[in-house]
């Protein structure tokens, strides 16, 4: 019966695990989001050094993290939102306010698309 | 993570409710837990093998949600036999007291050719020696035949039949199985007296030799020995 137990407990365990890790994904995405709306904001006020020092917390943020995203998420993710960010940091560098306005709003947009994937519900898991 | 958790147990649970369905002739001896389990397995744990930028966690959970739902369904059924009959079905009577019961051969969707195929399979030709003939829920027909039909047994003919024991392999293509010498009490000297016996120099030229309970030695030589 032990064996039993042990099974029971595993799937306890794992929607746990997996409640935590639907709270953590949003955690990530949320903190990454405000930083790269408010990066956007000041960019959009023509403050870019406020911006740029936003978005490299962002990115800072969001590297810290891919011990865990890599393991959780899937590596087209990952990658695809790296890009992004290397994408806005160049428009923000060089001052270039529509484009960095299309850039943030790429940003943001995978970030929810992230959040999205791996929140529990109808049109995830359908 | 926890989509593919939801994902596994809602799969899981409509592939099973599909077996069922799809009745015991589907099953090829295997419980529909188990077949589930055996066909979602493979699938799942290849899956990020073949693509390396799938993380691996997305072929774990779902493998180790399936061993924990077919460990905690197997443990709910043996406690609970109407739980178990929703899961695995009941067997079916096809042939009851040497009439075949149509309407449980229309349910399992089984032809009269088709249970000729299965009772040919048990050894049986003529249909009119079965007495009972039970679909079991793994998709296997036990066949019971009249007891005029049965094989006789030893008891039944009052002859005794020596218990041989189970046979215990002593060369095993060309190895000398050590322990089970051990076990069987015999040395090196049985055993070359063994090979003597039946021509050959080395135990590298036998390719099977075990010894039963009653000292009953079954003996096969390598192909391609001289």
């Amino acid at each position: 019966m032990s064996k039993e137990f042990f099974a029971a407990a595993l799937l306890a365990v794992l929607l746990a695990l997996s409640i935590w890790n639907t709270s953590e994904i949003q955690k990530i995405c949320d903190g990454i989001g405000s930083l790269v709306n408010g990066s956007a904001d000041a960019a959009a006020e023509g403050d870019w050094e406020e911006s740029r020092q936003l978005l490299e917390k962002a990115m800072k943020l969001w590297k810290s993290r891919q011990g865990y995203t890599g393991v959780v998420l899937r590596h087209t993710d990952i990658e695809t939102l790296t890009d992004d960010f290397y994408e806005l940091t160049e428009h923000i560098y060089t001052k270039d306010a529509p484009a960095a306005r299309a850039a943030s709003a790429l940003v943001l947009e995978h970030l929810d698309s992230i959040r999205k994937m791996e929140s529990l519900n109808m049109s995830s898991i359908f | 993570m926890g989509v593919s958790f939801v994902r596994t147990i809602i799969v899981f649970v409509l592939l099973i409710v599909s077996i069922r369905i799809m009745g015991k002739r589907q099953l090829g001896e295997l419980e529909p837990l188990e077949l589930v389990v055996a066909v979602l397995i493979s699938n799942l744990a290849a899956q990020p093998l073949q693509d390396t930028g799938t993380p691996l966690i997305y072929g774990v959970v779902p493998v180790l949600t399936l061993l924990a739902c077919q460990l905690v369904i197997s443990a709910v059924s043996v406690r609970f036999p109407r739980f178990r009959r929703v899961v695995s079905g009941k067997p079916s009577i096809l042939i009851d007291n040497g009439v075949i019961v149509q309407r449980e051969m229309k349910k399992c969707r089984l032809s009269v050719d088709e249970l000729y195929v299965e009772l040919r399979i048990n050894g049986v030709t003529d249909i009119s020696q079965v007495k009972h003939a039970i679909l079991e829920t793994d998709g296997t027909l036990s066949v019971l035949p009249y007891s005029k039909f049965s094989p006789a047994t030893p008891e039944q003919l009052n002859i005794s039949a020596p218990d041989n024991g189970l046979p215990v392999s002593v060369i095993l293509e060309g190895r000398v199985m050590r322990e089970n010498m051990r076990l069987l009490g015999k040395d090196d000297k049985w055993l070359e007296s063994q090979l003597r016996k039946h021509g050959v120099h080395s135990p590298r030229e036998v390719y099977l030799l075990s010894v039963d309970g009653s000292g009953n030695i079954f003996y096969a030589k390598k192909e391609g020995m001289a």
